[in-house]
């Protein structure tokens, strides 16, 4: 490290950096979004982001040609000034969050120029997963997904013979209602399997442009399948244990079906892929080829 | 020391040269500087401490006018997780069914109080509610309801499911104030921000769920809130409903 010059001057910004986000973190983790099971996820999103960042940067340095781009840094500077600033204002939490972004770009491109940034592009764009979600966005795209999860959902129980009704989201099985809630299948977990799927895409580093689209594109269609094993799970367990099982540890359990559910389709949508463009020849040339 | 021994100095160290130490050091003062403004400016002050919270149960009258309580009170799916968000949202709330004695008609009545109006604790607004609970939002528009010198800047929102339809008429005071639209409610908060306080808030909310046309269902809640609101008026609780309106108190029907 101490063949950097630039090591220090770093050093000493991002403490700054750091310094400044501080109260964010702490209101953040201390009874605020990030101590929710629906924002649980941030805070591992954020110390994945800066253990990618390091690994990055360790990897990029030797090659890296440093310079500064001033010019360039202050209005991304400004830029991430005015987010945080109006976001701590008007406690707009993803503005705060996401200001923070703007902020290490500006930094970055203040003491080690553009390269800097293009070396640590997968971090700081996977830092958007930490930033909580506007109801603005989960509202609308939330709401038709559990619309149809639950639509779904109450099909196939229904062809399995189960005494199954529904009235929009609200699930009548035997003597039970079940109302399907945002926490159980909504735009959060979506957003939550979208950045798992996009840190393994990374993680194992295709060299395939078709696989990696192909892939990204397909963690929808699979947490929204994901989702619907998970409220029919919920639902059995519910009719066979009664309401007390279903909204006790075992809504927990179901929420682990979900999640492992979702990396199994993603592995097996992975394999497919992989198969077809060896067989299709889509110049699927792998990290290891 | 003069400019060209410093930057000589500063190689020497390997530190930054002149210009570009200035702008790394007008960074970090950039920084430091957001921090103490949002510490500064941030209000950590509730509005509802200095003004009192509202006793909403015994704010609204259980009888008045034409109306009186519903024996039967409020029939609701029973969603624990939700229980559990609304009282992390809302500091008090109060849902009651009243019954017009001289139609039988039933008008639901629901307040809901949050002494906090930031970002994360917002009063949640009847079309998010409506529509995650599985209702389709067949119109959302604004309308002014007229009572007596008063005017309220209400929504009207028509909802209808598989089963039912319901006919909403909603206000949301944030701090002293009635707002309308995210914008409005935001520029009251940043206004009680910058006087240091949180601004707290209060959605009043009136529906029917019946058969009728959206204009008979209307009228109907509109002379139910006009009835509330004198009634209210009367034992001088409407300024905590409705906000403030000047100094002149505003005249209402008797």
């Amino acid at each position: 490290m101490s063949s950097d010059p630039r090591s220090p001057v770093r050093w000493a910004l991002f403490a700054v950096l750091a310094l400044m986000y501080a109260p964010v973190a702490y209101s953040l983790l201390n009874n605020g979004l990030w101590s929710t099971s629906e924002h649980g996820h941030g805070p591992v999103v954020l110390i994945v982001s800066v253990w990618l960042m390091f690994m990055r940067w360790q990897e990029a340095r030797p090659t890296m040609v440093m310079s500064r781009d001033v010019a360039l840094a202050w209005p991304v500077l400004a830029l991430g000034a005015l987010l945080y600033l109006a976001g701590t204002i008007l406690d707009v939490v993803y503005a705060e969050v996401g200001s923070v972004i703007p902020m290490i770009i500006g930094v970055l491109l203040l003491t080690d120029g553009r390269a800097a940034v293009k070396a640590l592009a997968f971090p700081l764009s996977f830092m958007v997963f930490m930033i909580p979600l506007p109801n603005f966005i989960v509202g609308p795209v939330g709401d038709a997904m559990k619309q149809l999860v639950s639509m779904v959902a109450e099909h196939i129980l229904f062809a399995a013979g189960y005494p199954i009704s529904r009235a929009g989201v609200v699930l009548q099985i035997g003597q039970y209602q079940l109302l399907v809630a945002d926490a159980c299948a909504g735009m959060r977990t979506l957003f939550m399997l979208e950045a798992l799927g996009i840190l393994y895409l990374n993680l194992v580093r295709y060299a395939s442009w078709f696989r990696n689209i192909a892939l990204a594109a397909l963690i929808v269609p699979i947490s929204f399948v994901a989702n619907i094993i998970r409220v029919v799970a919920l639902t059995l367990i519910t009719y066979y244990l009664g309401d007390e099982a279903g909204q006790g540890f075992l809504h927990g359990f179901a929420g682990m079906v979900l999640f492992f559910s979702a990396l199994a389709l993603t592995f097996f949508a992975d394999t497919l892929l992989r198969a077809a463009g060896q067989r299709f020849g889509m110049g699927c040339v792998g990290a290891t080829a | 020391m003069n400019a060209s021994a410093a930057i000589d100095t500063g190689r020497a160290k390997g530190l930054p040269a002149g210009s570009d130490l200035v702008h790394l050091l007008m960074a970090g003062l950039l920084m430091l500087a957001c921090l103490g403004l949002s510490v500064w400016i941030k209000p950590t002050k509730l509005w509802s401490e200095k003004v009192g919270e509202p006793d909403l149960e015994n704010a609204v009258p259980k009888a008045f006018g034409d109306w009186v309580l519903s024996p039967h009170g409020v029939a609701t799916i029973v969603n624990p997780q939700q229980e559990d968000a609304l009282r992390e949202v809302y500091s008090s709330t109060l849902a009651r069914v009243y019954i017009h004695k001289p139609t039988g008609r039933q008008v639901m009545l629901s307040l809901a109080y949050g002494s906090s109006q930031s970002r994360d604790t917002q009063v949640h607004l009847p079309e998010v509610c409506y529509g995650a609970n599985g209702f389709r939002i067949m119109r959302l528009q604004p309308d002014d309801i007229r009572i007596g010198d008063l005017t309220l800047p209400a929504m009207r929102m028509d909802a209808v499911t598989d089963m039912r339809q319901e006919f909403v008429t909603y206000w949301v005071r944030v701090g002293d104030q009635l707002a309308r639209g995210a914008l409005q409610r935001n520029l009251i908060r940043m206004r009680f921000a910058v006087n240091g306080y949180i601004a707290d808030g209060l959605l009043v909310r009136v529906s029917e769920v019946t058969r009728r046309s959206a204009v008979d269902s209307y009228r109907l809640q509109d002379e139910f809130m006009a009835n509330l609101m004198a009634e209210i008026a009367r034992t001088g609780n409407l300024e905590r409903f409705v906000g403030r309106f000047g100094t002149a108190a505003p005249k209402l029907p008797s």
